[in-house]
């Protein structure tokens, strides 16, 4: 079938090599290259000296490393941080602020899409259209975890894009809103915390069959029930992955969410047959960034490893569609 | 129980150092980053405690130091503008006269920080972060 979509690289993949000092930028760049995901999605507020203040000096050796890999950046990934002054949030006035700022030093890097959170409120979006059209630049709204659940935020939003804001504003799918399966660093992390092996392969095994929570906890202790429930409210409210056709249609770039992919190129927790499927059907165009989040369970795993079983995962589907 | 796996680079695997003011040894340092995937302000610090060789050290002794200006903790809440890059130490200072005995101490550090996008019915998530490590002192 007919398809335009790109393999990009969230640097912030390799957040365990580089926080812990075993890659700078300009490495994981290389291996962006290497991985063939051209397209960069950069993080300011986690690699930026001097963030929130962006000088010149770091756009400048920024771009160079770009050129040099023969790199496209493609997403500034930027935050609402509403909650930053202790005792109050931000208000209107401050988000509407910070977030033209975070478009203009996008502008200036080159960054075509800026992200920002949900929290902007659907007013202060419109208020930023006419910015976004003046500066060609287009604002994406990213959908994580938990956040699938709160449908009427979200038609609000999507009314928006579909009307005054198409073109500028949309949205940027995390896929780990479809996360509907326990991946194998979290049952790995939950025998940490000291879930009886036997017994969390039991519940596991019920959890795929559909049992409900309180059946599937019969004869287990306080702390396995109370990962048991973690584990159903984390993997127990995906969204269904034939939304992401209605996402698609107002995305302009998409987070490939993932936590463990296994040596045959699957998998196991996030359906991405089904969904890329879908994001094909849907006649998405665009970037796919490959977004390693491994990293929040563990720093020993090689996040390079994990990144290029993650391309190879995506090219074999793609290539059956 | 997500981002402990960051914990590892609460403290740095350095050598703790004395604290000289003109020649006086008023103190000793050591250096901390902050815990997670990306920077923070240093307004989303609610709590930081410390213990030295399992005793918790009083907070009218210790400074906390980063982009070349030295805080009194109960200052940080106030830090919106200030913002803790993840790959930059901060240096605790603890006053103590003549400063710490030399060799192995364990150096315990407990912070309790506002995740400021991450807000729920009102309220921000608060993560907690310890972390305990054998550090040589000079």
């Amino acid at each position: 079938m007919k398809q335009d979509i790109r393999m990009g690289l969230a640097l912030y993949s390799f957040t365990s090599e580089y926080i812990n000092r075993r890659m700078t930028l300009e490495e994981i760049l290389r291996q962006a290259q290497k991985m063939g995901c051209r397209g960069i999605e950069i993080i300011p507020a986690q690699m930026a000296p001097g963030y929130p203040h962006i000088t010149e000096e770091w756009v400048r050796e920024l771009k160079g490393l770009l050129e040099k890999y023969n790199l496209e950046p493609v997403c500034w990934g930027a935050y609402l941080d509403r909650g930053t002054v202790t005792g109050r949030d931000l208000t209107e006035d401050e988000i509407f602020q910070y977030t033209i700022r975070e478009l203009v030093n996008a502008k200036k890097a080159g960054f075509p899409i800026v992200r920002t959170q949900h929290t902007i409120t659907p007013k202060i979006l419109k208020s930023l259209i006419p910015y976004c059209r003046s500066l060609d630049m287009k604002l994406g709204i990213e959908i994580y975890p938990p956040l699938q659940m709160e449908r009427e935020l979200w038609d609000d939003y999507f009314g928006i894009m579909h009307g005054e804001g198409k073109g500028c504003l949309g949205i940027i799918p995390d896929f780990g809103i479809f996360m509907n399966r326990p991946h194998k660093l979290w049952l790995e992390q939950a025998i940490e915390r000291g879930f009886r092996p036997r017994l969390l392969k039991r519940v596991h095994a019920r959890f795929l069959e559909g049992t409900s929570f309180e059946e599937a906890v019969s004869g287990l202790n306080d702390r396995e029930t109370e990962i048991t429930k973690e584990m159903y409210g984390t993997f127990g409210n995906a969204a269904s992955p034939s939304w992401i056709k209605e996402l698609a249609e107002i995305s302009f770039y998409m987070h490939g969410k993932f936590y463990y992919v296994d040596e045959t190129a699957k998998d196991d927790s996030i359906p991405y047959e089904e969904l890329l499927r879908n994001v094909v059907e849907a006649g998405y165009q665009g970037y796919l960034a490959c977004e390693y989040e491994g990293h929040h369970f563990s720093d020993m795993i090689s996040s390079a490893e994990q990144s290029e079983r993650y391309v190879s995962m995506c090219k074999w589907i793609l290539a059956g569609i | 129980m997500k981002f402990q796996a960051y914990n590892k680079i609460l403290i740095e695997e350095q050598t703790v150092t004395n604290y000289v003011v003109e020649g006086v040894i008023l103190g000793y340092e050591f250096k901390i980053r902050y815990p997670s995937y990306r920077g923070t302000y240093l307004s989303c610090i609610e709590k930081l405690e410390i213990k030295i060789d399992e005793e918790p050290v009083n907070q009218r002794i210790i400074y906390f130091s980063l982009n070349g200006k030295q805080y009194l903790i109960d200052e940080l809440k106030d830090q919106y503008k200030d913002y803790w890059n993840i790959l930059d130490e901060a240096t605790i200072t603890i006053l103590q006269k003549g400063g710490i005995t030399k060799g192995i101490h364990m150096v315990s550090v407990e912070m309790c920080h506002r995740i400021p996008y991450a807000e729920n019915d009102g309220k921000y998530l608060i993560l907690s972060s310890a972390a305990a490590r054998p550090l040589m002192a000079e």
